[in-house]
């Protein structure tokens, strides 16, 4: 019983959180890529923008992270709208890998901004022990890793809703199959973008402010993040949000079920291959599915 | 006063290079033209200008009283003309009604409703199908999509790139007579064709493309029994 315990409170919870936090970040990428037909170098510092967003936010007026989440979307959401139009559009027609080095780029613009202002120690929402819950009288789950997975679901759960009933969902979905037919059919291009970069951007700042509330807030935390979202979003199939979804899930649990002890007293893996249980699967999936385990497209 | 007229016009799919050297053509409403001629001739591309698809240097295109010379299609198609292209004409992972759906994208909803009821009633077979993923369609099918979806709202001219290629014979036949309806419906139809007789016979009016001008131009009957024409490229 203690075994079991153990696993779920020290394996599984966090996994399942990681896991959240990846999906949402992978969600934006593989939106991004079936849209704007790019990988977008710069979303982990996106990220990181978000968290910081909150952070001064959490700093005016004392919230509580959750009700920090709206104000740093919507910040997050006009960030990437301005990165669009100043950086992105003016290099849409060339090709695909112009912008991909740009937003290597903008990645180190957003970093190097976010350092001059905030400076490059670390930062947190919330100080001091933290509420937990028990539940049949034996888990005891951090109070803010319910809210992670709960409000992460509930984004999944209208984003599935969003892109399935909605008329600009639909829009959103034609055009990552074919943007040329969709041009064809009066569908405006640059309008589904916007959304794209206000949704993409919006998941992206509530995985930084997550990120950050389950640890601490740092100039690098995004960055950092970019191979296990990019491998979460190449596991779902480029392209495909609900592939992402499940990739994000996957490689949280990956990572940290890899450094549970399986076989003995001793962890399977160091936890300091965590990142590396993340190449490791990407590697794999290129090699061997590179369409993703539902078989995404790849342009 | 014609529903869609090229004048003179001389365009490419570059500021350079024209592929088109001056091509006149135009269609009054109510009507279903042909556009006929040897491979390369420059016939899809005529079409793309038409939508704005094209790079015009020279020329204007007029439809009706506006000029439309230079406008993107996306706003070409809020006047009412819809495009079938020859190939990705469909969008293959969403699902039939989502397809057909996205035609009527700039219609009011009740508008969408009656279109999907009407699309259904043209095309039966997609209406068991319209919980399906297009992309699993046969090619037939597809071709009822793509039309389908370009039939949403209702559009008073239609453009179609070579509805019957790749198609066996019998759906072909099927696609030219649904052209048909379509135009008793009060569409006009433009179309480019490779099965040309067929299509110059079901068209009011036909035009021979050759290098990118004009070579011939009749009713499409006449075009049919001529001996040049014949010669040319319907096979003797």
């Amino acid at each position: 019983m203690d075994q079991l315990l153990v696993f779920i409170n020290a394996y599984l919870v966090p996994g399942i959180v990681s896991g959240s936090i990846y999906a949402l970040g992978a969600i934006g990428l593989t939106l991004l890529f079936g849209v704007l037909r790019f990988t977008h170098f710069a979303h982990g510092d996106v990220m990181t923008a978000g968290a910081y967003f909150a952070l001064t936010a959490i700093g005016l007026f004392g919230l509580h992270p959750v009700l920090a989440l709206p104000i740093a979307m919507v910040c997050t959401s006009a960030l990437c709208l301005c990165i669009n139009h100043f950086f992105y559009r003016p290099l849409m027609r060339r090709p695909s890998l112009v912008l991909t080095i740009s937003s290597f780029g903008i990645a180190l613009m957003i970093r190097a901004s976010i350092q001059l202002l905030y400076g490059v120690e670390s930062h947190y929402y919330v100080r001091g022990i933290q509420r937990s819950t028990d539940f049949l009288g034996t888990f005891r789950i951090v109070d803010r890793h319910i809210w992670i997975v709960c409000c992460a679901i509930v984004l999944m759960v209208a984003l599935h809703l969003l892109l399935t009933y909605t008329r600009l969902g639909k829009a959103m979905r034609a055009v990552s199959d074919s943007p040329e037919l969709a041009r064809l059919t009066g569908i405006s291009t640059l309008a589904i973008v916007k959304a794209t970069w206000v949704i993409g951007g919006s998941l992206a700042a509530v995985a930084g402010v997550f990120l950050g509330w389950d640890g601490f807030i740092q100039a690098n935390m995004g960055w950092d993040l970019l191979l296990p979202m990019s491998a979460a979003a190449i596991l779902g199939g480029l392209g495909r949000p609900y592939g992402a979804m499940v990739g994000g899930l996957v490689i949280g649990l990956a990572e940290e079920l890899s450094s549970y002890p399986w076989f003995g007293g001793d962890a399977l893996l160091s936890p300091g291959y965590k990142t590396g249980v993340a190449f490791t699967i990407m590697v794999a999936m290129l090699i061997w599915r590179p369409n993703g385990l539902f078989g995404g497209r790849v342009q | 006063m014609s529903l869609l007229s090229l004048e003179g016009i001389v365009a490419g799919y570059g500021p350079d290079v024209p592929i088109l050297h001056g091509v006149n053509l135009h269609l009054d409403a109510g009507e279903i033209v042909a556009i006929v001629g040897p491979n390369g001739a420059g016939k899809s591309t005529a079409m793309k200008a038409a939508f704005g698809l094209l790079n015009i240097h020279e020329g204007r295109i007029r439809m009706g009283d506006e000029d439309v010379t230079g406008k993107s299609p996306e706003s070409i198609v809020r006047k009412g003309v819809s495009f079938v292209p020859q190939t990705e004409n469909i969008f293959p992972s969403l699902t039939v009604q989502e397809n057909l759906e996205l035609g009527g994208y700039f219609s009011p909803r009740s508008h969408v409703r009656a279109g999907l009821e009407r699309i259904y009633t043209l095309f039966p077979p997609l209406r068991d199908k319209r919980y399906q993923k297009s992309g699993c369609l046969s090619g037939g099918q597809r071709q009822m999509v793509a039309m389908g979806r370009a039939l949403m709202p209702d559009p008073t001219l239609m453009l179609l790139d070579e509805p019957t290629a790749g198609l066996s014979p019998k759906y072909a036949e099927e696609i030219f007579s649904l052209v048909l309806g379509i135009n008793a419906n009060g569409t006009s139809v433009l179309m480019v064709e490779q099965n040309a007789r067929q299509a110059l016979m079901i068209s009011n009016r036909g035009y021979v493309l050759v290098d990118g001008r004009n070579r011939h131009e009749g009713p499409g009957n006449d075009l049919v029994r001529d001996r040049e024409v014949a010669e040319m490229f319907l096979g003797g």
